[in-house]
């Protein structure tokens, strides 16, 4: 079975390095069998990765130890539903996906662009396959899934805590979006070498960007759900590298959705547009770096599993391959317009783009600082959380405030007596909650007084968005106040899903300053009958109670919680010990309150007199963050969903001009 | 061996299926169409002239909407058709040019 599946990554390869040279000869010879011939190699190579796919399963479902992979991340007592999440549990399987849904996209992509980006599809086809050939060789050379040894009678089970339900959508939901950047990025390489660098492979790249950006976010909101009730840190976002490798590709990605949307209108921002969807997509490829190249526990590790030196060659050929293309390009990529008025949508739109951009350079600077001092010098220096709160700090208030400042302002410019009128109500409810804020007294927290001042100025900003456009199809049309707010959002999709995801901003910010700027916490040691007070709640220890699960052993202190003398019930934080794992983790004991609020136990250790160790938190709204993702998730689809009229307008202009293309 | 046999057999179907285009009899529809300079100029005046286009809907909305004064929305609203009109008058100055 190995072999089989071995072969097949092989040929895959070799079909990848194939498709990219059928495309170069379609392109350059104009040669529609060379075209045909290489999108017939993309199919195939996706039916091999399928191949490799499912005899990979299948040695994990069966146990079959003789895999390697299969035994460094499975035993024999995984509960079953892990035994799938265990796909992409080791470095070799996670590639393995990566590649399958780069096949999959691939074909969809080339399906979609076949008749309006017709003369884009060869040079799509030799990008997209030189993506795949990239990450095939990792899967031929030096992480292979199908090396294969003696079979142990048990492997050695998965790591505790990817043995959790979220682990089953938030890897796949990450790797959906870092593989979707890919789309992108081929798109805008293929239209600079094919010269057609009109606006159509950007409308055709915008879906595929939100998409993957929309992944990536809801890949993050289950990766800090899944750190804040499995983790047993105390919070949702801890700024460690796996998270940022991340969230800066989406902070990129999310600078060129709204970038995106001058060059759609005023012709401007080509080049940076494309820079932008570079850089999302190299970051990407960073992220995937950073997590499988071993550089994080190491420089070392790096150097030593050589890994690493396939991904630098990686980096350098996409941000040198887009680089070198832009400047050959450079005479199409002229601006069709100038900004007019730094008073203007556009000129905030790229306010914003460089406060993103700045952000995600700030990140990065924080990810590969101690890579850098560890190279240069012997010591590895870390920065810590303070460096990135600055910076999101110092960024993120800005960044909230034009997307309340956004929507408010024309096109092109904007007068005085205009600005007075549109930001009189906003301003008014921005300064209020300020007030209020320090009227009930915190302004223990100014960085969180400031960030609520602005969130009450843009979320009246969106809410007289959503009033105006109302009141405006009600004059206009006489339909009464639903029909209008339902034709007003179907009609505009993309500008009032937008705005919904906006909304969803602000929850998450409310929710990520209170549950922190504001938290309460207490910690002690506690015999059975002693008690400890977190905010209103008084914690009184019980006693320690044991479980058995299908592979663990599991110890909990039972906590009876009152407050203000009601008895709220039992909490149980616990600690799990995996049997065949031979590792332990936390189980956290969290109570929702009707405001939001969480108290948030963690059971730090259990002495042998029977002694625990608690640590607790009350923390305030940080509901929020999670009902900020429903928001962003229906905001993404509203955004995403196709747009009849404007397909139908896009038609029509290329309609009178009959570009190369196929039926 | 088994194993060997099955993957010969997936090698084959794979290079059959690869092939097959490039081996078939060559037919007359095989040339890709060129995109030509003609092309890229009359795509670039109808980019140019649903710009204008949308602007001048887009200000409709952001009048309505309040968002833009009396004066400033006849002021862009004359400088839009007129770069609407400027980009439809050139594309029909390229009818009956080659490429």
């Amino acid at each position: 079975m190995a072999l089989i599946g071995q072969g097949a990554l092989i040929l895959a390869l070799l079909l990848a390095i194939y498709a990219a040279a059928g495309g170069l000869f379609a392109g350059l010879g104009r040669d529609r069998r060379f075209l045909t011939s290489a999108r017939n190699a993309l199919w195939a190579i996706l039916a091999l990765v399928v191949i490799a796919d499912a005899i990979f399963l299948y040695a994990i479902f069966t146990h079959d130890f003789s895999f390697k992979v299969v035994a460094d991340t499975t035993s024999r007592s995984l509960p079953a539903g892990y035994m799938f999440t265990a796909w992409w549990g080791s470095q070799a399987g996670s590639l393995l996906l990566w590649v399958t849904i780069l096949g999959a996209f691939s074909l969809l992509a080339l399906r979609a662009t076949r008749r309006a980006l017709g003369e884009l599809q060869p040079w799509l086809i030799m990008v997209l396959a030189l993506i795949g050939a990239f990450f095939l060789v990792l899967l031929v050379v030096p992480a292979s899934p199908f090396v294969t040894q003696l079979a142990p009678a048990d492997g050695l089970g998965l790591n505790p805590s990817l043995q959790n339900p979220y682990m089953a959508i938030h890897p796949p939901a990450l790797y959906l979006g870092y593989v979707g950047l890919a789309i992108p990025f081929a798109l805008a390489m293929a239209a600079m070498i094919a010269g057609r660098t009109d606006a159509r492979w950007l409308v055709a790249s915008r879906r595929w960007t939100l998409a993957s950006w929309g992944f990536l976010g809801i890949g993050m909101l289950l990766g800090s759900h899944w750190a804040y009730t499995e983790v047993g840190w105390g919070g949702f976002w801890a700024w460690d590298p796996v998270e940022n490798a991340a969230l800066m590709p989406w902070l990129v990605a999310t600078a060129f959705l709204h970038s995106v949307m001058v060059q759609e209108r005023k012709g401007m921002l080509k080049v940076w547009n494309i820079c932008l969807i570079s850089g999302a997509f190299a970051l990407s490829i960073f992220g995937t770096f950073l997590t499988r190249s071993g550089i994080l526990s190491s420089i070392h590790a790096f150097v030593s599993t050589n890994i690493g030196w396939y991904f630098v060659f990686a980096l350098a050929a996409v941000l040198g391959g887009a680089f070198g293309l832009i400047l050959w390009r450079l005479p199409l990529l002229k601006a069709d317009q100038r900004i007019e008025s730094l008073v203007s949508r556009e000129a905030t739109f790229l306010f914003n783009n460089l406060l993103l951009v700045g952000l995600a350079f700030a990140v990065l600077w924080g990810v590969i600082f101690p890579l850098l001092t560890e190279a240069v010098g012997s010591v590895r220096e870390t920065v810590s959380t303070p460096f990135y709160v600055f910076f999101v700090v110092a960024f993120g208030i800005p960044l909230l405030f034009l997307m309340g400042v956004g929507p408010l302002i024309a096109w092109r410019r904007a007068s005085l007596k205009q600005l007075r009128r549109s930001f009189l109500w906003p301003v008014a409810a921005g300064l209020i909650a300020g007030g209020v804020m320090i009227g009930f007294g915190l302004d223990s927290s100014w960085p969180g007084v400031a960030a609520g001042s602005v969130c009450a100025f843009v979320t009246v900003t969106i809410l007289s968005e959503f009033v105006r456009g109302v009141a405006a199809r009600r004059s206009i049309h006489g339909e009464n106040w639903l029909v209008a707010l339902l034709h007003l959002i179907g009609r505009n999709r993309r500008r009032y899903g937008g705005y919904i995801v906006h909304l969803g901003v602000i929850l998450f910010v409310i929710g990520a300053i209170g549950s922190s700027a504001y938290e309460t916490r207490a910690e002690g040691l506690l015999k059975p009958g002693q008690s400890l007070t977190v905010g209103s709640n008084v914690l009184t220890f019980t006693g320690v109670e044991k479980t058995r699960g299908p592979n663990f052993v599991e110890r909990g202190a039972v906590l009876n919680v009152t407050s203000d003398g009601s008895n709220l019930g039992t909490l149980k934080p616990a600690k799990r010990s995996y049997l065949r794992e031979q590792t332990t983790s936390n189980e956290v004991a969290i109570r929702t309150t009707l405001t939001g609020g969480d108290l948030f136990i963690i059971l730090d250790g259990i002495r042998g007199d029977g002694a625990v160790q608690i640590k607790a938190f009350y923390k305030p709204v940080v509901g929020l963050l999670w009902i900020a993702g429903f928001f962003f998730v229906g905001g993404v689809i509203l955004c995403v969903w196709p747009d009849e009229r404007e397909a139908r307008r896009i038609l029509r202009r290329y309609a009178e001009e009959p570009l190369p293309g196929e039926s | 061996m088994i194993a060997a046999l099955v993957l010969g057999l997936i090698a084959l179907a794979v290079v059959v299926g690869v092939a097959w285009p490039l081996v078939r009899p060559a037919s007359a529809g095989d040339q890709l169409d060129p995109f030509t300079e003609g092309q890229r100029r009359r795509l670039a005046l109808r980019e140019e002239r649903d710009l204008a286009l949308g602007a001048l809907k887009e200000l409709e909305v952001d009048h309505a909407t309040h968002h833009i004064g009396d004066e400033d929305y006849a002021e862009l609203v004359a400088d839009y058709r007129a770069r609407a009109a400027e980009a439809i008058r050139k594309l029909d100055a390229e009818q009956g040019q080659p490429g």
